[in-house]
């Protein structure tokens, strides 16, 4: 080509690119919506659970200075939020938390009842330091101070026994001190890294790809809804061990494993559809490639909240007593389950398997 | 009105005649295969394959996929017939491996040739054929040219071989029938790859091609135009006429040059924005040198006028018998198994034909037919066990017994959920369980289709043994 017309020709096929550019920039990209879950759904998340965490640990505080009925269902009140917000923080657990490992300090499950009460018959006064450090997963977080305001005698055994309430305290210490990390980590940073928000949306020089960060919210999504409904209600509906089995679902003396769900539910929602008007969430990706796989998950989530509102009482008991109910509950989860772990994990190009071998996906 | 042409009746001579240049095309065609060429070119190839392995098996384990994909798991999934390929225990497969890469590396330095090609040829497929969900195109090619180098001579030139050989005073030389090989079999890659993209969805839809470059935006410079449809149906059909035609542009001298350029650009664009395909864009790019003439290491390093321009093949006369007739009889044995080898190639590939319904979707006859970068698949899969010693239905989970990237590439091969149907039943009937059923509500989305069932749920798996035969348990295409 002769060079007095190359110029144009590039010049013309430059701005025509530049154009097209501009028109895709229409559709919502991957760091946008990363950082509209950031900003909308994952800080809040985590602020909601620093503050609950927070007022638990106060309430626990003033609990043990005076034991009374009012104290003490202002703390249940407390850990009844502060166990929501942990929840409905599920569908965000990626990043400092799982670096973190704050699962082992808030949330291992079973709790070991009996190692408490055997701690708690010895006297010895615990602190937050000992709990955290020197206490197995299984006595301490919530399923721990579950444990101890929630038994009927929670009244006798704190004004009656200062290792009680200093292992109450302990044990409210450490949530409200891991749930405030978790979310300092998020918005102020570390001494090995700044803040997350900042790495996990782009925002500032970050080794993490938005496709990849976008692939690490898709597969929280895919392993929460499977260890719901593969784990816990296939449990509870029967289908595990040729009987209901009730050890998966958390909630033996406060009864929140519905709750529990709900929040859960509530938080994968929010990751999906987004928080708010003009939010953006993994709905923003999955519907340009697929508008009938985006509404149905819309309608799944919509009908899986209805199901869990239908299911009377706690979890445990309706397992028991109204399995019909429990049963529809589970076949709409499974729905869901279905829809995200393959519909959309194959929109958007998502490895679940955690391989990355060759040519895992693109064979 | 129809107008009819009368054609002419062949004379006898006209037969014999046509006879005759037919008897001469089948001699000139053995006599062509068995010229001699210089050797150079299939040394770099011989130099190019043992690196790439060494590299590639170096990756290997550096990753961690020796223990990731064969220690790890607690089941492999045996192709049929081969359940005797089994993981070596304790350290073999790290042995495996070790002796692998130096397997490699003694062909890529052309020391005792034969025997490091044979070895790496056995440790390589035999590593392949543990677990059909590590199955990849790639690794199929490198068996598969690694077992037709076990019967080249490749290391005639530049390798340690040739310097220990005593010198015989002629130049070294290969018959062409090597290079014909080698360019064969690199060549039905392509070609096959090719055919795979003539379906609907891949010319109509752009699919899966719009959902992966949808996912590719961070690609650098380029990445916001890939969410583009117009740019997801240019890819795709670029990729189609690329890979049926690249060979022809190969072969012909003229456009050599240019189309390897091509192959080059189309196959780093391809590594880019696919990085999950690994070795393979690095491995097509090196072998397809094959298809530069025989002595163009030679005539490259004289533009260099580097010291290897002075090898004694640049200036061989390249000569040999020019009719069959002149041939020996190994040589002739030789080129008619090197034909039914590639005949072979040909059938093997098209053996889907033979079965009903799509194989995008049924996956019968999917694997080694070079159906590269084809489909984009997800399956999810739970298996419903009962017997008169289970009460009532009992749930059962491929990653109960698979390892996490096991689980999620068997999900949407039936003969996989098969065989995971399988290890579920043993599984139960070794905790004492009589009479176990395995059923399977396996689902699968592909090319961007909604989720659909795959398997008849009311088929007993347990009771269905494995093979090649047509799997009339798997359901109709989503379509």
């Amino acid at each position: 080509m002769r060079p007095l017309f190359t110029a144009p020709v590039l010049l013309t096929s430059f701005a025509l690119l530049l154009a097209v550019g501009c028109a895709a920039a229409g559709a919502a990209t991957d760091k946008e919506v990363l950082i509209s879950l950031t900003d909308r759904v994952v800080v809040p998340s985590y602020q909601s659970l620093a503050n609950d965490a927070a007022r638990l640990d106060s309430d626990a505080a003033a609990l043990c200075a005076s034991s009374n009925d009012e104290a003490l269902e202002s703390a249940r009140e407390s850990w009844h939020a502060a166990r929501s917000s942990w929840m409905k923080s599920q569908a965000v657990s990626f990043g400092p938390v799982m670096e973190r490992r704050s699962v082992s300090l808030l949330d291992w499950s079973p709790t070991d009842t009996a190692g408490m009460d055997e701690f708690l018959a010895s006297g010895d006064l615990t602190d937050a330091a000992q709990v955290k450090d020197v206490f197995g997963s299984n006595r301490r977080g919530f399923g721990a101070v579950e444990y101890l305001l929630f038994r009927p005698d929670a009244l006798d055994k704190l004004a009656d026994s200062p290792a009680y309430c200093a292992y109450l305290v302990a044990l409210t210490g450490v949530v409200r001190e891991e749930a405030t990390g978790i979310l300092a980590e998020w918005v102020d940073g570390s001494e090995r890294r700044g803040p997350y928000q900042d790495y996990f949306t782009d925002r500032a020089d970050s080794s993490l790809l938005p496709v990849a960060a976008v692939e690490q919210v898709v597969r929280i999504q895919v392993f929460l809804i499977r260890d719901i409904v593969q784990m816990r209600l296939a449990s509870a509906v029967g289908l595990r061990e040729g009987g209901v089995d009730l050890s998966a679902i958390p909630g033996t003396a406060a009864g929140h494993g519905l709750t529990d769900l709900r929040q859960e539910i509530l938080g994968m929602q929010a990751v999906y559809a987004g928080s708010g008007p003009d939010a953006r969430g993994i709905s923003h990706l999955v519907q340009p490639l697929s508008e009938e796989t985006d509404q149905r998950l819309k309608d799944q989530f919509a009908a899986a909240l209805d199901a869990i509102d239908s299911v009377e009482g706690p979890l445990r008991v309706a397992a028991v007593q109204r399995p019909q109910q429990v049963n529809a509950l589970y076949e709409r989860l499974a729905a869901v389950e279905l829809t995200l772990s393959t519909e959309v994990v194959s929109l958007l190009g998502v490895s679940v398997g955690f391989s990355d071998s060759d040519g895992d996906v693109l064979r | 009105m129809s107008l009819s042409v009368a054609r002419p009746v062949p004379t006898f001579p006209d037969v014999r005649q046509r006879a005759k240049e037919a008897g001469l095309v089948c001699r000139r065609i053995p006599a062509a295969a068995m010229r001699e060429v210089s050797p150079t070119s299939a040394a770099a190839f011989r130099i190019i394959f043992g690196i790439l392995g060494v590299v590639a098996l170096v990756r290997f384990a550096a990753n961690g996929w020796i223990s990731q994909l064969y220690l790890e798991p607690a089941h492999h999934l045996s192709y049929p017939g081969l359940g005797w390929v089994q993981v070596w225990p304790g350290w073999g497969m790290y042995l495996h491996f070790a002796l692998m890469g130096i397997a490699a590396l003694g062909v890529a330095l052309g020391y005792r040739y034969r025997v490091s090609i044979a070895a790496f040829f056995l440790l390589f497929t035999y590593a392949e054929l543990i677990d059909r969900t590590t199955y990849l195109n790639h690794y199929y090619l490198v068996s598969l040219v690694a077992f037709i180098m076990v019967f080249m001579p490749l290391e005639r030139a530049a390798s340690l071989d040739s310097r220990n050989a005593p010198a015989s005073g002629k130049p070294a030389t290969i018959p062409a029938a090597v290079l014909w090989m080698l360019r064969a079999q690199v060549g039905l890659v392509y070609v096959f790859a090719g055919i795979a993209k003539l379906n609907p969805d891949w010319l109509f839809n752009a699919e899966p091609l719009r959902i992966w470059l949808y996912n590719a935006t961070d690609t650098p410079l380029i990445g916001p135009y890939l969410r583009e449809t117009w740019v997801a149906y240019a890819m795709s059909w670029a990729g189609a006429v690329f890979d049926l035609t690249i060979v022809g542009w190969l072969l012909w001298k003229k456009t050599r040059l240019l189309a390897y350029a091509v192959l080059v650009v189309f196959h780093v664009a391809t590594a880019f924005l696919f990085p999950a395909i690994g070795m393979f864009p690095w491995i097509m790019i090196g072998l397809a040198l094959i298809f530069f003439d025989p002595d163009w290491p030679i005539r490259l390093a004289q533009r260099a006028r580097h010291p290897l321009g002075r090898f004694p093949a640049a200036t061989a006369a390249v000569a040999g018998p020019r009719e069959a007739k002149h041939l020996s009889r190994p040589a002739v044995a030789a080129l008619l198994l090197g034909a039914m080898f590639l005949a072979a190639q040909v059938v093997i590939p098209l053996r889907h034909l033979a079965y009903p319904g799509d194989v995008r979707w049924t996956e019968e006859g999917y694997l080694f037919s070079w159906r590269v970068l084809l489909t984009e698949k997800v399956g999810l899969v739970r298996y419903r066990v009962t017997g008169p010693t289970i009460s009532g239905e009992r749930l059962a989970y491929p990653e109960e017994y698979l390892t996490p990237g096991q689980a999620e590439r068997m999900a949407y091969q039936p003969d996989l959920v098969l065989a995971t149907a399988h290890i579920i039943r043993d599984d139960f009937l070794s905790h004492g369980h009589e009479g176990v059923e395995v059923r399977a509500d396996a689902f699968v989305a592909y090319n961007g289709r909604p989720a659909a069932r795959l398997i008849d749920p009311q088929v007993n798996l347990a009771a269905v043994k494995p093979g090649l035969a047509p799997k009339p348990w798997i359901l109709d295409s989503p379509g």
